[in-house]
């Protein structure tokens, strides 16, 4: 069996070629970091033996800056039994010089090679020939031609993966210039004892760097000597290693494109357009109320009119249809009522109620794949990367926010694109304080009930995800561990493209799914076991269709609803807002479906549409709207689900952590809320104890944000918080 | 108990222990991963893919 990993820059079409070799449906993605983890599959239709294709991360150097250059390296450099028997280097064919930055090192580590010039498409359209025997005549290896969105050359790959491995054409030595070639020939004895045969020129240009990686590994006296012959090389090019080695490979790299490329005449028609469009969308005063305008169409669209329009008949029509001709028939044939009320209101009411959303999040995420693939979200990041760093946040931390707003989990796998091990930690506490797709319905049911279903409200609650997380950027600082840097998030800007059908159904298809599957299974369970638990009373007494009042959930909600007196929906009138705040956890949807279950016994008039129902509900209050935004804006921000703590655990590697994370979701969430809440009632005039909380929940962050250092006092100073 | 309420228990119990079934078998399979349409157990060991999200 033959091992090849491919390995290339971020969105070269890695994925794409990968899907292509093996099968598989992998996401792609306009997007850098969309591969985190390397992932494998067997090359369908092999011409000889089996070929394990391995899709790696993308990356731009095989230095060990970030989590996924080091998956990659570590892949690359393996054992002397267990390395790649080949590697397959993908190239973005429009932009080389990038490409070949990394394809050198590559190449440095002796690997047999091919080498794949993906997206000729793009470099015919931008007037430029890659003459692939030329590319293949000076590296000595294999070149197939590909366009990975097409399949076209990709069946090439698998005959050259074959002869690279039989032929062992591992490419020729690239020279990097006298200086660096001797001091290679000078610290080549030094190193010999140590280092694996194949790997000597590799590591002697990595201690030229300074690799820190690869300095560890040498022993003092040689780590010492070679130090030494590296100096005296960085006195006479008078520059430091790590720059003078990328100099080189940049100088290598363009001798190696000029020995390649032809310009046509043809002019670079989609780069100039999307030139001319970004003059537009990223202009210095446009772009960011082009983006707020574009964020409010699609939300205008996807939720306010057509989205909600669909939703809203499915859950008071469709729905509420299927109940009566079922209670209806039930009831002709002499069903017992308890089975029956089971049925209508534990299993289609609360499964039901989440149903009904599935056409307004596909709608959301048909327009978000399509801003996504067509080239407009990484300008989006490339905007808020300033803002993020501005905060003290690595720049990359919107890659996670911006796949958050599908689901948390990917979301916060996703930071580990962040380089810096503090910085990771905020995104992941962070992550899900972006509305996620579950938590949409329950967005849209109040901003529906209170706030005319206004697409300007629910844009500002996105907008109020990314704000929280900036916030808990300077909030988090101030706890040891979370103490980053920040860095700037290097990108280039893809030509815009018109993304395909195909591309945009599979990713709505994928967003929508985890709905359909908790629908069948987590919604559907624990909506029976709140029926049951709100239909009857501790001795077993059934409590009939329209009470709840002693039931054993009613109870249970009454005996913990006064933790969120504070923020307004603690009374026990409305202790069913209590109880959903807790199966929340189970999946956010399960919110809805919870409120589904009781609030129609709590209404007591049967028939309404949902919406409706709440603001009956909730019509007790003294401030309806307040009190559903307060509840809407702890369930955004407090704990995710349990799908997404696992995740939080299993990027935090600590019981510890994972319990600070949750218990400052929880916190900021309550505090948050408890600040809208209590703000809202101080501004209708009414000055009581509520006046307390809110200075609590206003005073609390912003001593610990100004205050250089907020727990001196606990330590009794010994706690060095660095700037 | 008539047999049209025994039905739709019937029918209930049948749903209900479905869903169960498939929560406990998403449980066992470490198929808990709601990033991804796929099924985990489809893409163990290699084949034919390994999942974009598992840790290695
Ligand atoms: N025009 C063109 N687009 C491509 C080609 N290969 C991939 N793409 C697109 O480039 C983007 C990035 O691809 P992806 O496979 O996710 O890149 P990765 O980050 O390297 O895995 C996607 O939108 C693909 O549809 C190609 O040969 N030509
Ligand atoms: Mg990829």
């Amino acid at each position: 069996m033959i091992t090849a990993a491919l390995v290339g820059n971020p969105n070269c079409g890695k994925t794409t070629v990968f899907n292509k070799l093996t099968g598989a449906v992998q996401k792609t993605g306009n997007w850098p970091g969309v591969t985190v983890e390397r992932k494998q599959g067997f090359l369908r239709g092999a011409p000889k033996d089996d070929i394990l294709v391995v899709d790696l991360p993308g990356i731009y150097s095989l230095s060990p800056y970030s989590p996924d250059e080091v998956v990659s390296r570590d892949f690359l450099i393996g054992d002397s039994e267990s390395r790649p028997d080949v590697a397959i280097c993908i190239i973005d064919a429009s932009n080389l010089e990038r490409g070949l930055y990394l394809l050198t090192q590559v190449a440095d580590l002796r690997i047999p090679m091919v080498v794949v010039l993906n997206m000729m498409d793009v470099a015919e359209k931008i007037g430029m020939r890659v003459k692939a025997d030329a590319l293949s005549e000076i590296l000595g290896c294999p070149v197939v031609e590909t366009v990975g969105t097409k399949g076209q050359g990709t069946s090439a790959i698998g005959e050259a993966v074959q002869s690279a491995y039989e032929e062992r054409t591992v490419p020729r030595t690239i020279s990097y210039g006298n200086a660096i070639d001797d001091c290679i020939e000078r610290l080549i004895p030094i190193i010999k004892e140590t280092v694996r045969d194949d790997l000597l020129r590799w590591v002697s240009l990595k201690i030229i760097e300074g690799d820190s990686m690869v300095m560890a590994e040498l022993d003092e006296s040689t780590a010492a000597s070679a130090r030494s012959v590296v100096e005296e090389l960085e006195q006479q090019v008078s520059d430091d290693g790590m720059q003078i080695i990328a100099t080189a490979r940049y100088k290598a790299g363009e001798a190696i494109r000029d020995g390649c490329v032809e310009h046509t005449e043809s002019v670079d028609e989609s780069e100039r357009i999307s030139e001319r469009i970004d003059r537009i969308l990223l202009n210095k005063y446009l772009a960011w109320p082009i983006f707020a305008l574009v964020m409010f169409t699609v939300y205008l669209v996807s939720v306010q009119t057509v989205g909600l329009a669909i939703s809203d008949y499915i859950n008071d029509e469709l729905v509420v249809w299927v109940q009566d001709h079922a209670a209806e028939a039930m009831d002709s044939a002499g069903v017992d009522t308890v089975v029956a009320d089971m049925m209508l209101t534990g299993v289609i009411g609360g499964v039901g109620a989440v149903i009904g959303f599935i056409p307004l999040i596909a709608l959301l995420f048909a327009f978000l794949v399509f801003l996504e693939e067509c080239g407009y979200m990484v300008r989006v990041a490339y905007m808020l990367d300033r803002v993020f760093t501005y905060f003290g946040l690595s720049g990359k931390a919107i890659i996670p926010a911006v796949i958050g707003i599908g689901c948390s989990v990917p979301a916060i796998m996703g930071t580990r694109v962040i380089e810096d091990e503090s910085n990771r930690n905020v995104s992941i506490i962070c992550t899900s304080f972006m509305p996620c797709s579950a938590k949409l319905p329950i967005i849209t049911l109040i901003v529906g009930a209170f706030f005319g279903a206004s697409a300007l409200v629910i844009t500002s609650l996105y907008l109020f995800g990314i704000v929280m997380i900036l916030i808990s950027g300077l909030f988090l600082k101030k706890f040891r561990g979370f103490i980053g840097r920040p860095s700037p998030f290097v990108m280039e800007l893809p030509v815009y493209h018109m993304p395909t059908v195909r591309n945009v159904m599979f990713g709505v298809k994928e967003k929508s799914w985890s709905f359909i599957k908790n629908a069948g299974t987590i919604i559907l369970l624990s909506a029976v076991l709140i029926w049951a638990l709100s239909s009857f009373t501790f001795t077993g007494e059934y409590l009939g269709d329209s009470a709840t009042t002693d039931s054993i959930l009613s109870a249970i909600g009454k005996a913990l609803c006064w933790i969120f007196v504070p923020l307004g929906f603690g009374g026990s009138e409305t202790w069913e807002l209590t109880v959903a705040s807790f199966t929340g956890i189970a999946a956010k949807e399960n919110l809805l479906a919870t409120l589904a279950v009781l609030l129609d016994s709590a209404v007591g008039i049967d028939g309404l549409p949902t919406m409706e129902v709440l603001t009956e509900y909730l019509s007790v209050t003294a401030y309806p709207e307040a009190v559903a935004m307060s509840f809407l804006i702890f369930n955004l921000i407090c704990a995710p689900c349990i799908a997404s703590i696992a995740a939080i655990y299993r990027e935090l590697h600590s019981h510890r952590k994972l319990l600070l994370a949750l218990l400052y979701q929880c916190a900021t969430a309550y505090g948050v809320a408890g600040i809208f809440y209590q703000g809202y009632v101080l501004l209708h005039g009414e000055v009581g104890l509520g006046v307390l909380w809110l200075i609590l929940f206003i005073a609390v962050p912003v001593y610990v944000i100004l205050s250089k250092r907020p727990f001196g006092f606990i330590t009794g100073g010994k706690e060095e918080v660095q700037e | 108990m008539n047999l049209a309420t025994l039905f739709v228990l019937l029918i209930i119990v049948l749903i209900v222990g479905g869903a169960a079934y498939r929560v406990y078998r998403s449980i066992r399979d470490h198929d808990t991963c709601y990033g991804c349409s796929a099924k985990c157990s489809d893409c163990k060991d290699g084949n034919p893919i390994n999942c974009t999200f598992e840790k290695k």
